[in-house]
């Protein structure tokens, strides 16, 4: 009886497992297998004879690669202020008893998880448009800056704090200027905190696709987010061969950068703000 | 003797928080003052009129169908969806080793980190009524194929989101699982409690504190999504209308601004008791 | 050859906000001396260490190297090395680069600089480990490479915070011993900051016990472990620890008597010269060192029961029963044939003996 009991929960607990398997694998297989079709349709079809072709078809797009280029320069773009504006504050916050310190990180964690999505984006829409910035690669970039900046100082904060003072006292006791110090022991200490922070911001600036959604407009501004979704023909029915493949290319950074980081930092750095 | 003098701090400070405050909290407070306008760029009138946008807005039938949809969206995606999924996912693979184990989590992260627009057409193509390979699986015990996405939006919009957004739960209360010390699952295995019991009294507790935080902070970001308009713009008609939604509608479709910004008054209300209860939580968890 | 500097605090007072550090702390430290600063947790030990290392500014008072004021001076203007408890090597330098930095930033050209590393190094005898990160080193070894970075420019002065609490106990020993050898032969004046009193008594040329923020005694550790100040002095300095007795002190005819809980002693009143007039009204503390109570073969000051015997190996520490009180001895003997609650007879060291005040702690004999 006992033993009956243990084997259906060994079925059980299999069948349960092929099962969520299969949920979570079978939407993704056709991003992994269309893109090597001859002829990419909506069917999940196993490509017998692999091709490139569409890959191919992807690089002689002018508008394609524009899209990839566009979508570096936000990303890298945000990524970098991102990181400068955050260490600097970071350090700031961590090291320096500054008044009302607790105040300022509490108002600023709050209002990174208040205002997300979509409901400040009517002021931002008009901020950018009286300033001039509507429709450019700056004011994108500005924009995901202030909405990733409170969070990447609360990280960053955090990285400081656990970086022990004596190293910096020691270099500071062995005669090292300020500027010696942060060359030498600050930037280098601080450095893996940046990285993550900086993957972070990427990764979700390269993702996003609200933002450039509603503050661009010119077609040749848009990342690549933007452009997936513009991929219809004359008739507007959507060119899977270029869809499948550009798919594909523009998911690969994103997975890459995933090991990357689960490896070296594990998944505590990933989790937070989702646009 | 501090490396950084007070004022050297202020200035590292500064730049970070101009742009804060220009781009994320300045908007928020002027979201509040815009639904208080009749601001819109069809007539071009920027006048104030006072409350009138949340009268006209608490008897508009569209925002209390969006309100509904939007519970339905919430409670079936994040509450039953990722937070159990996540937690059934957590609890089945703890301690578990081999292939399927691999497989399962691997596919699982990977719904949760391709870009939303990879992620809609890759549901476009699986929900496809003539060709999607869901049609074509149920065409093997025998079901006949339907219009997934036309005829249950709503459906396919909440198992659509938890597909994507389970792996979070899961890898976050993995994490939490491996801080339990062993000795507590061998002490009961000593004992010889049931599976069960040791869900119950060993890992359950345990989780509390961290369910409760997955639960705030899944319900805000589930809240305040935008990719299912990707999906199903809303639609057919406002089926799928969830506030998200219903804001970029009214805001940027009918450019009535100010009738926008009331709605997203509402949603940043509801956000704000959301991240306060979250703060309070984390503060309550540090302890 | 580095020039020796002595070391002046005049009135040093240091607060944090409400937190009074460091309070109204004088001394002075002679050129090439080896001194410590002992005290509890929480005392300002490394509050003082950092004030003379330029770490934090003093609220009040002065601070002198060779009677040059450097209360406000930088740290790098006052040319000394530091040896932090937690040793604060670089983990991203190696232990070359490590050794190196303070030579870096002063500019030494690099052959020179290569020189140096590696002397120092050969000195410390981890020339060996020279290509490798802090975090591939043993404690001990990390130990010797923050002592070697210390040392690489021949500072004036050395500040150790606490740099052996991080051994394991032989190991600590070991390089206790070392540190001592390396401070001798090179005569830079050293400030050693622990709160573990055999580490000072055996390091230090001179030392000062630091309660709350203040000075309690000064002096060399012979001095202080012989006739320690008052009775915190008393308390915080031996292992064993000296035996601390409350008594009442009533001189009669020439003689005194000494009152401890359930039992009295009278001895003639020259044995016990006070420089303070008795009260018989008041409470006092009786210390002696447990090395000078001893077992007496026949007739004794007072009788003892024996409570406890641990051989400690090179000695044997017996605990009496005297009365209500526990007292420790500290003999050498080993087979004494001692059983418990067996009665001993004991003679006191009556010129070892030390009398507080029990209200102020203060030391009358
Ligand atoms: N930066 C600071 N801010 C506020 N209070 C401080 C600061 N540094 C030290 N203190 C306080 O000053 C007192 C003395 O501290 P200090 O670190 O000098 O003690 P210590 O003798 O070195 O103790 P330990 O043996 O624990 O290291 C303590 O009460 C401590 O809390
Ligand atoms: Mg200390």
């Amino acid at each position: 009886m006992k033993d009956f009991k243990k084997v259906m929960f060994r079925l059980g607990y299999n069948v349960l497992v092929v099962f969520l398997s299969a949920f979570f694998a079978l939407p993704i297989l056709w991003l992994i297998f269309t893109p090597f079709n001859e002829k990419p349709t909506l069917a999940l079809e196993f490509p017998l004879n692999p091709t490139l072709a569409n890959f191919a078809k992807v690089f002689a797009n002018d508008y394609t690669i524009n899209a990839f280029q566009n979508s570096l320069i936000q990303s890298f773009g945000a990524t970098f202020l991102v990181i400068i504006l955050a260490s600097l504050a970071a350090y700031a916050f961590s090291r320096v008893r500054l008044p009302g310190k607790g105040i300022i990180m509490y108002i600023l964690v709050l209002f990174s998880s208040v205002v997300t999505g979509i409901a400040a984006m009517v002021p931002v829409f008009f901020l950018l448009l009286k300033v001039g910035l509507i429709d450019t690669h700056i004011g994108v970039i500005l924009v995901f800056s202030g909405g990733f900046l409170p969070t990447a100082v609360f990280l960053l904060k955090d990285f400081v704090d656990s970086i022990s003072t004596t190293y910096e006292e020691s270099a500071l006791v062995a005669g090292a200027s300020r500027l010696q110090i942060f060359k030498d022991i600050i930037f280098p200490l601080t450095r893996p905190g940046m990285v993550v922070v900086g993957v972070f911001t990427f990764v979700q600036v390269w993702s996003n696709f609200l933002i450039p959604f509603l503050l661009l407009r010119s077609s040749e501004k848009m990342p690549a987010a933007v452009a997936i979704y513009a991929f219809t023909n004359d008739v507007g029915i959507p060119k899977i061969d270029l869809i499948s493949a550009y798919s594909l290319l523009y998911t690969i950074p994103v997975v890459a950068i995933y090991i990357f980081t689960n490896k070296k930092y594990g998944f505590r750095f990933y989790g937070g703000l989702k646009g | 003797m501090q490396l950084l003098s007070k004022k050297a701090a202020m200035i590292f400070i500064l730049p970070g928080l101009i742009l804060i405050f220009i781009f994320l909290i300045f908007p928020a407070l002027w979201t509040f003052f815009l639904s208080l306008t009749n601001y819109s760029l069809l007539d071009n009138s920027l006048e104030f009129v006072g409350l009138k946008n949340f009268f006209k807005l608490f008897r508009d039938q569209r925002f209390w169908h969006s309100t509904i949809v939007t519970f339905q969206f919430v409670i079936g995606s994040a509450l039953f969806g990722q937070t159990a999924l996540g937690l059934l996912l957590a609890v089945m693979l703890h301690k578990k080793r081999g292939i399927m184990k691999e497989l399962l989590t691997n596919f699982a992260v990977a719904s949760w980190i391709i870009p939303s627009v990879v992620v809609v057409y890759l549901w476009a193509a699986f929900l496809d009524k003539e060709y999607g390979l869901l049609n074509q699986l149920l065409g093997f015990i025998g079901v006949t194929p339907r219009d997934w996405l036309n005829k249950f939006p709503m459906w396919v919009i909440i198992i659509w989101n938890i597909w994507r957004g389970s792996a979070f739960s899961m890898m976050l209360f993995t994490s939490a699982l491996q801080t339990i010390p062993p000795s507590y699952l061998e002490t009961a295995d000593v004992i010889g409690a049931s599976r069960w019991n040791k869900f119950r009294d060993i890992l359950l507790p345990s989780l509390k504190n961290y369910i409760g935080t997955d639960l705030i902070l899944i319900t805000l970001w589930t809240f305040n999504l935008f990719t299912p308009y990707l999906l199903t713009k809303g639609g057919p008609g406002n089926a799928t209308e969830i506030f998200p939604i219903y804001t970029y509608h009214e805001a940027f479709k009918y450019m009535q601004f100010g009738y926008g910004s009331a709605i997203s008054v509402v949603i940043l209300l509801i956000n704000l008791g959301f991240a306060l209860f979250y703060l309070r939580s984390m503060k309550g968890g540090k302890q | 050859m580095t020039q020796i500097t002595g070391i002046k605090l005049n009135s040093i007072v240091k607060r944090f906000g409400d937190v009074t550090a460091v309070n109204n702390i004088s001394f002075e430290i002679k050129p090439g001396e080896f001194f410590a600063l002992l005290g509890p947790s929480g005392c300002g030990k490394t509050t003082t260490l950092r004030l003379i290392a330029g770490l934090e500014t003093a609220t009040k008072g002065t601070i002198l190297f060779n009677d040059q004021d450097v209360t406000r001076a930088e740290p790098k203007e006052r040319d000394i090395a530091m040896v932090f408890q937690d040793y604060a090597l670089y983990p991203h330098m190696t232990v070359a680069e490590n050794i190196g930095y303070p030579l870096k930033v002063r500019k030494v050209n690099e052959k020179e600089k290569a020189k140096k590393v590696i002397e120092t190094a050969k000195q410390f005898k981890i020339d060996h480990l020279l290509d490798r990160k802090p975090g591939q080193l043993s404690g001990g070894q990390q130990q010797r490479v923050a002592l070697a970075r210390a040392l690489v420019h021949q500072p004036k002065v050395f500040l150790f915070d606490e740099p052996l609490s991080n051994l394991d106990a032989r190991l600590r020993l070991e390089s206790r011993t070392f540190l001592k050898h390396i401070q001798s032969k090179l005569g830079i004046t050293t400030i050693y900051v622990t709160h573990d009193q055999a580490e000072a008594l055996a390091l230090a040329d001179r030392m000062a016990v630091l309660k709350d923020g203040q000075i309690r005694q000064l002096g060399t550790p012979q001095e202080i472990y012989e006739q320690p100040a008052d009775s915190f002095v008393a308390d915080f300095i031996g292992d064993p620890p000296m035996n601390l007795i409350d008594c009442r002190l009533n001189p009669i005819k020439g003689n005194l008597e000494i009152l401890f809980p359930g039992i009295k002693v009278t001895i003639p009143e020259e044995k016990l010269v006070l420089n303070k007039k008795v009260d018989p009204k008041k409470d006092y503390i009786f210390g002696i060192r447990p090395e000078h109570v001893i077992l007496a073969d026949r007739k004794g000051d007072i009788e003892g029961k024996v409570y406890a015997i641990e051989t400690l190996g090179s000695m044997t520490l017996i605990t009496l029963m005297v009365g209500d009180s526990r007292v420790r001895v500290n003999t050498h003997e080993m087979n004494l044939g001692l059983k418990i609650e067996q009665e001993v007879p004991i003679k006191l060291n009556y010129d070892m003996v030390r009398i507080y005040e029990k209200e102020s702690g203060l030391l009358i004999k």
